[in-house]
């Protein structure tokens, strides 16, 4: 197609096409290194969200997405990292309502795919795995986030969309139910 | 009232992350976490998603870079492409309905031919209520005060009619 051919709509494409290829908040290279250091975790915490890897999978993508097209500028990798768990958290909870068939927490045994552990850290893992599906999805991400991101409680207030001084009490009602639960599984689970 | 927090949370929360938790803790943190609801909790939730966070490391399946962001890259096309060319908004349906409605009634009240058209469809209104024994619309003396006196009614079912139909042709397009 010559400029000749094309018409208003079709230079109008164009230009909105060149525009998006500008528009995300990150260089390729820079991209590529910050979603090496952060994909993982992500991915853990949707899968551990929704007790679904397939729909974490899809999830990752779209959190990423998201997060290019935002183009907000952040401080600091600390806050970059907040953006990205806030649009996850956005992500999963959409994801629920959207499949109104399923129940308020998943409560079918869904395993998240071990290459590498032994026999007795699988075993361990799907205790822990069990008993955090006998959570809400709120208690999920709370505890996921200050126990395995190391998320302080006003960045655990920030992803949740919740006031900071509620954390606290939150937390400790999280961490009380699933210190009961795991303490009922069987001894293996949360011993080395 | 509950406690909901003990000073030595972050002790035991700094054991158990450096893989020390209890075995080469402080006996007396150890002894007071066995006592403690809060550190006694947070101790076994603390390990617990401390194997979790090792675990998630080695078993997380992650596409590449390289695919997340040309995937990223062809939707952002697709996403604009699809923009581009598309129909009116509703805000804009609705600008378009009131300026309509007020344009109608001006015209309406302006227009000789319209206004004996409006007469003369206001006569056949009557005559056809009357044969059927409808109520009868109050008689208006000529079209300028027929316009004057239904006009605003005419207008606001106009834009409502309008407005109605923009919401709907928006919808459509935008499902």
């Amino acid at each position: 197609m010559t400029i000749r051919d094309m018409t208003v709509s079709d230079v109008e494409r164009l230009n909105a096409v060149t525009a998006a290829d500008a528009s995300f908040a990150m260089t390729e290279d820079a991209f590529r290194a910050f979603y090496d250091r952060t994909s993982r975790s992500v991915w853990g915490y949707l899968a551990r969200l929704t007790g679904d890897p397939s729909m974490a999978d899809d999830l990752l993508q779209d959190t990423y997405y998201r997060f290019l097209r935002a183009g907000a500028t952040h401080e600091s990798e600390a806050h970059r990292r907040n953006a990205l768990f806030t649009i996850a958290t956005n992500l999963a909870r959409d994801a629920y309502r959207r499949r109104s068939v399923l129940p308020f927490f998943v409560t079918e045994h869904i395993e998240i795919a071990s290459r590498e552990d032994a026999a007795g850290r699988f075993e361990h893992r799907t205790d822990v795995g069990r008993a955090m599906r006998k959570l809400r999805p709120r208690d999920r991400a709370m505890l996921w986030l200050a126990y395995v991101e190391g998320f302080s409680h006003r960045e655990i207030a920030q992803v949740l969309g919740m006031k900071t001084p509620s954390i606290k009490l939150l937390l400790f009602r999280a961490r009380r139910r699933l210190a009961g639960i795991l303490r009922a599984e069987p001894e293996q689970a949360g011993q080395s | 009232m509950k406690r909901v927090e003990c000073a030595h949370e972050d002790d035991v929360l700094m054991y158990v992350g450096t893989g020390r938790w209890p075995d080469r803790a402080p006996a007396e943190l150890v002894t007071h976490a066995a006592s403690c609801a809060v550190c006694g909790d947070l101790a076994v939730v603390a390990r617990a998603m401390d194997g979790e966070r090792g675990a998630e490391q080695s078993s997380a399946r992650v596409p590449s870079a390289g695919t997340v962001w040309w995937h990223a890259q062809l939707r952002a096309r697709q996403d604009a492409a699809k923009s581009v060319g598309k129909p009116i908004t509703f805000a804009q349906a609705a600008l378009l309905a009131v300026c309509g409605g007020v344009a109608g009634a001006v015209f309406g009240a302006t227009t000789g031919w319209f206004q004996r058209g409006l007469h003369a469809t206001a006569d056949t209104a009557r005559s056809i209520a009357a044969s059927v024994h409808l109520p009868q619309l109050p008689a208006a003396t000529d079209a300028t005060t027929f316009v004057a006196t239904y006009g605003t009614s005419l207008a606001v079912g106009g834009i409502i009619l309008a407005v109605g139909l923009g919401v709907v042709i928006w919808a459509f397009r935008e499902g």
